[in-house]
């Protein structure tokens, strides 16, 4: 019979990575890092497309070139609504309002994400 | 096990159809809200039999074949990049584990879920290059610790059903 020593080292390692990444998360961003804001932007293959004001329910479709997807603004939160993307990931997962939550539609190469502030096109997110 | 070729690569391909059935039944469910296009990797369990039964080369096959066979039924060819990152790096861990010989099958399956999550990561990482939503390390936490709950629960099933498929393929080579 194997000895279980190694196996615990193993997973212990693994949980402290974990660990050491939620307190990375907690160190930058505090416990209350749940704020929301009244801005969404909108990328397109990683560039800056445009933002959206959330206290004005609005619908409108983006087009490029992998295809389309409506994205709707309504009781401050954004969400895409209707799609011709494979899997429909984007529109599952439903209305976002507030910076914890993103939306990405890969195949089409979109994303949404609510900032405190208006972004603009350099977004250097692995440094922040 | 000393097998023939020909046996090794029908019940590998038995075996496929099973990972590609809890591919599907992974697909059902949305694990979607926490990163899109990220899947749980029900299946790895399966490949890490094959890589006990049938050896690293059959467990390989296996496993880049559930990757693309998979994303091509269930997900978008824009998934598939996902899947072979997350089916590459979990087998990469699971056979360095298994070459050590010092660890438990649970243990190596738990090894697998985790890596099998960062390779899915490293491609939204990759696949969304400057966006990265601020919470990525909580992201990965998440991942970390989900691939290792999944990975455990998955490799204490093949533990238990590893005598018994031992058992089938052998007696199905003298049949
Ligand atoms: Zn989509």
């Amino acid at each position: 019979m194997k000895k279980y020593g190694k196996d615990i080292i193993l997973l212990t390692f693994f949980l402290c990575v974990a660990l050491i990444c939620l307190s990375c998360h907690f160190f930058k961003n505090g416990f209350h890092s749940e704020e929301d804001s009244r801005t969404a932007n909108i990328y397109l293959n990683g560039e800056f497309i445009r933002s959206v004001d959330l206290n004005e329910d609005i619908s409108f479709r983006i087009d490029s070139p992998g295809g389309f997807n409506v994205i709707t603004v309504k009781d401050n939160a954004i969400a895409v609504t209707d799609s011709d993307c494979a899997g429909r990931t984007c529109i599952n997962t439903g209305y976002i309002h507030n910076n914890t939550s993103f939306i990405a539609c890969i195949p089409h190469g979109l994303f949404i994400r609510i900032d405190s502030d208006q972004a603009g096109g350099d977004l250097d997110a692995i440094a922040y | 096990m000393q097998l023939p070729i020909n046996t090794k690569s029908a019940y590998t391909g038995i075996m496929l159809s099973f990972a590609l059935i809890l591919s599907y039944l992974e697909s059902l469910v949305s694990f979607d809200m926490l990163f899109p296009g990220i899947k749980l990797g029900l299946s790895n369990f399966i490949v890490l039999i094959a890589l006990y039964v049938f050896g690293p080369i059959f467990a390989f096959a296996l496993c880049i074949s559930k990757a693309v066979l998979s994303s091509l039924l269930f997900g978008s060819m824009a998934a598939m990049i996902y899947s072979l990152c997350g089916a590459v790096l979990s087998f990469a861990i699971m056979f360095v584990l298994y070459r050590c010989g010092d660890f438990h099958i649970p243990v190596i399956s738990a090894a697998g879920g985790v890596f099998h999550n960062l390779g899915q990561f490293i491609a939204a990482v990759y696949i969304m290059k400057t966006f990265i939503p601020g919470f990525w390390a909580l992201y990965l936490s998440v991942l970390i610790i989900s691939g290792l709950t999944t990975g455990l629960i998955t490799g204490f099933i093949a533990q238990l059903a590893f005598p018994y498929i031992k058992k089938i393929i052998s007696k199905g080579d003298r049949i």
